[in-house]
């Protein structure tokens, strides 16, 4: 394993020198497109991140602090912004940048694809975000806008171009990450270097396979739905109009729920793949039963198709008694993730780096996540705790404490691989704990808020609430703090030396096996892959080889030999 | 039971400490974190919860005890070679099938019991009075269908400008709630019963509840639940049950009291109104017939839009007149064209169950 000393670029064989900013607005190069995707993302994560510090410095308040139609602006954006400009660009971004590599392969199948999906994303969240420009202001109906609140047809409902930028930036995105996903399907299934098997393939191309299969499922009917509140809001259309003769109000939620759950494994999937990569390397074991994992996130992709209506349930517009059996159905392939996951560390040797920090964090966190979601799995349950914050709190357990704490891990991972250089580990620990802390502060007591009876998407409520609702502003300013020092990490490492080696974890992928960073063509020769850890089996050889040289050098007869 | 509206900060403070603890000593919080609920079938749909709450509590300590367990007993210690003495251990098909069997037995287990529940719940049976309640943005009306006769409307509003209308109900016998929206989706919503139902523009919804006997003579907050525009936090009601004798007292005298006919002022073609903390300054507008009339409404209540818009009867289908909304404080004066003589009705659209009256074209 080389150490690559700081110095001068490898130099791009058989392109022209260009200035790098051309450069990088030209690019096909999917590690590029990948560094560029995750940039995009996480300055949208940074603008979210402010709205929910003002969503929860309104809370600390029982009457508020901003004007009620502000309030409604803050959290129906935050929410836009942390699902469609966040976590999903950003698992791709992290795709874009390691599924090729993982798999041998030299770039995306379609490169330029990739770079078109790309602009199209920062396009989409400059749309959506134009209309905080609007007089009227921005999106305010919620993230998942029903009608008829997200149409105009009464006074009180959604006026002004703010809900249209929001549809059409969505559309954007959707278009995006559509192109994105079938892009990905044929760099998984065509490209695949000899040797890769479906079976060798790491988990996280698997449930990134599986995310993209949903996407390229589920985002027509959600652009579908948003294009039919377009024609409504604007030429007249009466597809969800609750008046005789209209398509109803209801038809709405399904549509949008039949995109809205598969949505929610789009976002963890790939969280759950990248755990899946960085258990197993710090542990130094194997993932515990590779194919059970690979079966269960098939299992997930399929019957996240048949629990749409759980979101339903209070609608009484729903056959609840299915649902909820497909909800319990669900629960299943996931529980066997996490005794996976858990059993992997079992007589391990457990490495304590900044990633494995967070990857564990991910496992307290979603798992709490999981399990107060079964609740809602119960209609009668979920007759009380529906539109709460109890599930305020249960998609924050899944959203933050899984998907986030699951894409940092990625970046805590994978740093070395991108950059060359490493993260002060002491300081990804300092951040992990800010959030694990702040995010148990913030999201446990809704909990008990949402039971007893405080409702979501509220600007003023009830004093009785306001202790509980302090405590979880005061966590969410950690998780603030915590983003901050994630910020200093990035810029404090960013002048140190390139330093990274090849493989500075002792890890298993193929994307290990090449330079950090790696080549504009990925791989000068592709290592033989015998088994899903190829780069470990390399390094095994190598000390096997290492230690027969020693032997021969050591023995009275390996004279002559190099 | 009151502890739902208000409680003495000192108090509030202890009793959140308290929570806390036994929140965080899960098991003993079983019952205290839950509110108290006021219908039968909230008490079982509450048993369901903590039935629920077992089981979560034995997975959390079970699984989220052996994360942490061996994250802390198998980590790699200095001075110790970690490679090599590491078993690598592919996986366990015996022990892979035992863990998908147990979690799925737990959890068809529990959505059994969900689905018995789920039936009682959704129960009709015959009620023993409906009441209407009609969704608007952002209030609520309520009415009640009592044998023959008028339905009877609501005007009673809570004590403070939050707490809306108070909606009284007997206890002990089946009462229906059928569900109507006038604009977008709502969602009626009483914590103490631990229910909720939407309410949904285009369709009718309807539950039936047996409210508990010990709940009469207390007040328990209800409010909208789902989105539903600017002030969607602020639409709530209270829930007042009452003794069955008590309830009919309580319908009787204000069934008489609102066929009492007040004495209209201002009156003229040069009307005055004045909007303040959810109230019309006058109930009974009256104007000549054939002529136009001018109303210079105020609206003192920052930051809240009222209006005056008039119908030709309280059901408010037929619109005459409807004045723009005007978010306080502000004046505006609203032109009404000429109406021919007869008894009308005006009402702020934004709060139709608060702030209504009779508009008498003489």
């Amino acid at each position: 394993m080389a150490v690559r000393e700081a110095g001068p670029e490898v130099a791009q064989p058989d392109a022209p020198r260009r200035h790098p900013v051309v450069e990088w607005l030209t690019t096909t190069d999917h590690k590029k497109i990948g560094i560029m995707y995750m940039i995009t993302a996480f300055v949208f994560f940074l603008i979210g991140g402010l709205l929910a510090m003002l969503v929860r410095t309104q809370l600390m308040f029982p009457s508020g602090l901003f004007p009620l139609n502000t309030y409604n602006q803050l959290f129906t954006m935050h929410a836009t912004i942390m699902i469609f400009m966040f976590v999903m660009p950003i698992t791709v971004g992290i795709a874009n940048y390691v599924v090729p590599l993982m798999i041998g392969a030299p770039d995306m199948a379609f490169p330029r694809v990739n770079a078109f999906s790309y602009w199209l994303f920062p396009l989409g969240g400059i749309i959506v975000l134009s209309g905080f420009a609007s007089p009227q202001g921005a999106a305010q109906a919620g993230w998942t806008s029903y009608p008829p609140l997200s149409e105009h047809l009464t006074a009180g409902s959604s006026p002004g171009w703010g809900e249209d930028v929001w549809v059409l930036g969505l559309l954007v995105l959707g278009v995006a990450s559509l192109l994105g996903a079938i892009n990905m399907l044929v760099t998984i299934f065509k490209l695949r270097a000899p040797g890769m098997t479906m079976y060798r393939m790491p988990i996280f191309v698997w449930t990134f396979m599986v995310t993209s299969i949903l996407l390229v499922l589920a985002l027509p009917t959600f652009s579908a739905a948003l294009m039919a509140l377009f024609v409504d809001r604007n030429l007249g259309g009466h597809f969800f109009d609750p008046a005789p003769g209209g398509g109803g109000a209801i038809l709405y939620q399904n549509i949008f729920w039949f995109f809205g759950h598969p949505e929610v494994y789009i976002l963890i999937l790939p969280s759950m793949g990248i755990i899946s990569e960085v258990l197993p390397v710090f542990s130094r074991k194997p993932l515990f039963g590779y194919r059970a994992f690979i079966y269960a996130t098939l299992a997930i992709g399929m019957l996240s198709f048949g629990v749409w209506a759980h979101h339903m349930f209070v609608t009484g517009a729903s056959y609840s008694p299915f649902f909820s059996v497909m909800t319990a159905a669900i629960a299943i392939p996931t529980g066997v993730k996490f005794f996976n996951w858990t059993a992997t560390m079992w007589q391990a040797r457990i490495k304590m780096t900044a990633a494995m920090y967070f990857a564990l964090g991910f496992l307290l966190l979603f798992l709490i996540g999981g399990v107060d979601g079964v609740f809602l799995g119960s209609p009668p349950v979920d007759f009380q705790l529906h539109a709460t914050y109890w599930v305020v709190s249960h998609i924050h357990y899944v959203l933050f404490g899984g998907a986030a704490f699951g894409i940092f891990t990625g970046f805590y991972y994978w740093w070395p691989k991108w950059s060359g250089r490493f993260l002060n580990e002491r300081l990804g620990k300092a951040h992990f704990w800010f959030w694990f802390i702040g995010a148990n502060l913030a999201f446990m007591p809704m909990h008990i808020d949402g039971l007893e009876g405080m409702r979501r998407r509220v600007g003023t409520y009830l004093p009785v609430f306001a202790d509980l609702n302090r405590i979880s502003t005061v966590g969410a300013y950690l998780l603030g703090i915590g983003a901050l020092i994630f910020v200093a990490n990035v810029i404090l490492t960013a002048r140190t030396p390139r330093t990274a080696p090849d493989d500075p974890w002792e890890a298993n992928s193929l994307e290990w096996a090449t330079t950090s960073p790696p080549p504009p063509w990925n791989f000068t020769s592709v290592p033989r892959i015998r088994s899903e850890r190829p780069v470990r089996d390399m390094r095994l050889a190598a000390a096997t080889a290492a230690e027969a040289v020693a032997a021969e050098a050591a023995s009275p007869d390996g004279e002559g030999q190099a | 039971m009151t502890k739902w509206l208000s409680a003495a900060p000192g108090r509030r403070l202890a009793r959140l400490a308290g929570r806390a603890i036994l929140c965080s000593l899960v098991l003993l919080t079983v019952t205290s974190c839950a509110p108290v609920t006021i219908t039968r079938n909230g008490d079982e749909v509450h048993h369901l919860w903590m039935a629920y709450l077992i089981a979560a509590i034995v997975v959390m300590v079970l699984e989220g005890g052996a994360i942490i367990v061996f994250a802390v007993a198998f980590r790699a210690r200095r001075g110790r070679r970690d490679d090599g003495s590491v078993p690598q251990i592919h996986g366990h098909n015996r022990l892979e099938v035992t863990w998908t069997v147990i979690p799925a037995i737990l959890l068809f287990t529990l959505l059994g019991f969900s689905l018995h529940e789920y039936e009682q719940v959704n129960a009709n049976p015959a009620p023993a009075m409906t009441v209407n309640v009609t969704g608007y943005q952002w209030q609520w009306s309520f009415a009640y269908a009592t044998g023959t006769g008028k339905s009877l409307h609501v005007t009673e509003q809570a004590k403070g400008q939050d707490q809306g209308p108070v909606l009284y109900l007997p206890v002990g016998e089946p009462i229906r709630f059928e569900l109507r929206s006038a604009d977008v989706i709502h969602s009626f919503f009483v914590p103490a019963m631990f229910y909720k139902r939407d309410v949904i523009p285009g369709r009718v919804n309807m539950f039936t509840q047996v409210l508990d006997p010990s709940s009469a003579g207390h007040r328990y907050p209800g409010a909208c639940a789902e989105l539903c525009g600017m002030f969607h936090g602020d639409m709530r009601f209270t829930v007042a049950p009452l003794t069955q004798s008590a309830f009919q007292a309580w319908l009787n005298s204000e069934r008489s009291r609102q066929a009492k006919t007040t004495s209209c002022s201002p009156d003229g073609t040069h009307l005055s109104l004045t909007a303040q903390s959810n109230h019309f300054s006058s109930t009974c507008l009256a104007a000549p017939a054939g002529k136009p009339v001018t109303i210079a409404f105020t609206n003192k209540d920052s930051g809240t839009p009222h209006n005056v818009a008039i119908y030709s009867s309280p059901a408010a289908t037929k619109v005459l007149f409807r004045g723009q909304l005007a978010i306080g404080p502000k004046t505006v004066t609203f032109h009404v064209p000429a109406l021919p003589a007869g008894t009308y009705y005006f009402r702020c659209d934004v709060h139709p169950t608060a702030m209504h009256g009779t508009f008498v074209v003489k």
